[in-house]
């Protein structure tokens, strides 16, 4: 399997939320309304406007000590989508040469809740008036032209990188090992089933109650 | 970036590179085409060179922090049976994709091969710059000394690249504020920035060797001031660029490595930014370091 992957290697993210700004900016997505919940996380959810957010998650461990997680939520561009079942022609497709999982403005004639509910994640959202459906591009369009994301490219501590497929799961992997030295539950998520491996140090239910899958 | 261990692995990475590059400006491909063979050729012959012993050098740190080079160019002088079998693998690849100096690039083989000891005069005079040796090697032959110059400096590329790789580390604390080369002394020929900081490097355009430089300061003239130092590119290709300077009108080919997936050789970079080279100089500035591909002539 080719293609491209992306790391997410949660140990080094601040929270800063500038893969989430950046997402916005390239993809030309609206700003949104939003409000003080008590929590950094803002907004609240992806939206057809919002493809990625950055989870905040608190709460006390096993250990007894607490912890503030943080994941920067996405689609993991599945090497086999859930969310394609429904797919009749090409509402989504995979590029080839990418490995992206692209939904086309056609998604507009699938069944909504029938593709949300084949996503194991609960990534994809409808845009309300088009009744076209979204979800993170893999940034398709700067990675065909020799460009990284533009998350990844925003991230300022390292904890996204981007590379080919076979490179970025051989580090994901080696991450996960040099954090399990140091935190037994430390974990890279199901990197041989998608595209965004996410390495996280703790159960990932303490991070995102659909981090690993529902 | 994993290099290239074996002469078929050197060959293969420069031509599939610039095989990129005839796919993505396909308008220039005759020039891309014409240095494909030579370049990837020559970087074989540099994977099978051996590394060059400097156990005797002597490094003067003072010398060095005043902007005294390393080596001197009798340091990258080459044993002629090596210059004469690099020779002998490059000039008919290069006969074949320079036609209108095939009959000089003859002439500058039968040189190369008539004798040893002439070859490693030949080379020494070209690298130093030595126009009357030139003069008095080539005697009586037709020759225009443009094409001996060229056809030696890249038989030449691989013997100096290759001594400056084989240069032992630096002791620590040897900081280098030159635009030219803290090895050789050459001007560079790319400018390349990377990492998420945007570490500007200068590339040696004749022994390829890389050294870190300040952001915003002309390489060739020390300028700083920013009002005198523009950027120019092409729409749709902003991570390649000219980088120029209005004080000595001077200009460095760059790429803007921060957001790239793929890493680019080096080696070939500039190459593949020669339609920079010909916007920029029909604007009036020269190239900082002449490279075989950027001295342009107007018809």
């Amino acid at each position: 399997m080719s293609g491209y992957s992306i790391l997410v290697d949660t140990s080094k993210c601040t929270a800063c939320r500038g893969c989430q700004i950046a997402c916005k900016e390239w993809n030309q997505l609206a700003g949104t309304a939003t409000k003080n919940t008590g929590s950094y996380e803002n907004p609240k959810d992806l939206s057809s406007d919002t493809y990625k957010i950055v989870r905040f998650a608190e709460g006390q461990g096993a250990n007894g000590k607490a912890f503030w997680h943080f994941f920067t939520e996405q689609c993991r561009h599945c090497l086999s989508p859930g969310c394609m079942a429904e797919v009749e022609e090409d509402e989504i497709v995979v590029d080839e040469k990418t490995g992206a999982v692209v939904y086309t403005p056609k998604t507009k004639d699938l069944d909504f809740k029938a593709t949300l509910e084949g996503c194991p994640y609960d990534i994809p959202r409808q845009d309300a008036k088009t009744k076209v459906l979204t979800k993170c591009t893999f940034c398709n369009d700067r990675v065909g032209n020799g460009m990284l994301p533009a998350c990844v490219k925003a991230c300022p501590t390292g904890a996204m990188t981007f590379g080919k497929r076979d490179e970025i799961v051989a580090a994901a992997k080696k991450r996960e090992a040099e954090l399990k030295k140091d935190f037994p539950k430390a974990v890279a998520l199901t990197p041989d089933d998608v595209r965004v491996i996410y390495v996280l140090k703790d159960d990932p239910k303490t991070y995102w109650k659909y981090a690993a899958g529902r | 970036m994993t290099e290239p261990t074996t002469r078929t692995q050197a060959y293969e990475r420069i031509d599939g590179c610039i095989g990129g590059m005839m796919e993505q400006i396909p308008q220039l491909s005759n020039i891309f085409d014409a240095f494909r063979g030579v370049l990837a050729e020559g970087a074989a012959v540099k994977a099978a060179l051996a590394a060059v012993d400097f156990t005797n050098l002597e490094i003067n740190p003072e010398r060095y922090a005043q902007g005294v080079p390393l080596l001197t160019k009798d340091r990258f002088a080459v044993e002629g049976k090596s210059f004469q079998d690099a020779a002998g693998r490059l000039l008919p690849l290069m006969e074949k994709s320079f036609p209108s100096i095939r009959d000089q690039l003859r002439v500058v083989n039968e040189m190369i091969h008539e004798s040893s000891i002439q070859c490693e005069a030949l080379a020494m005079a070209v690298i130093s710059g030595n126009e009357e040796e030139i003069r008095k090697t080539v005697g009586t032959r037709d020759v225009d000394p443009g094409a001996l110059r060229f056809a030696v400096g890249l038989i030449m590329k691989p013997f100096a690249e290759n001594a400056a790789e084989s240069l032992p580390p630096l002791p620590e604390g040897m900081e280098w504020h030159q635009g030219y080369c803290p090895v050789c002394g050459s001007w560079p020929e790319l400018s390349v920035l990377e990492g998420k900081e945007g570490r500007r490097w200068l590339r040696c355009s004749f022994c390829g060797h890389e050294w870190r430089f300040m952001r915003i300061q002309c390489p060739f003239c020390g300028n700083t001031d920013q009002d005198k130092l523009e950027v120019l590119f092409q729409e749709g290709r902003d991570h390649e660029r000219a980088e120029l300077c209005h004080e000595c009108r001077k200009y460095v080919v760059a790429v803007d490595m921060r957001d790239r997936i793929e890493e680019i050789p080096h080696e070939v970079a500039a190459l593949g930014m020669v339609y920079l080279d010909m916007l920029v100089q029909e604007k009036g500035y020269s190239p900082g370091a002449r490279c075989p591909w950027n001295v342009i002539e107007r018809q």
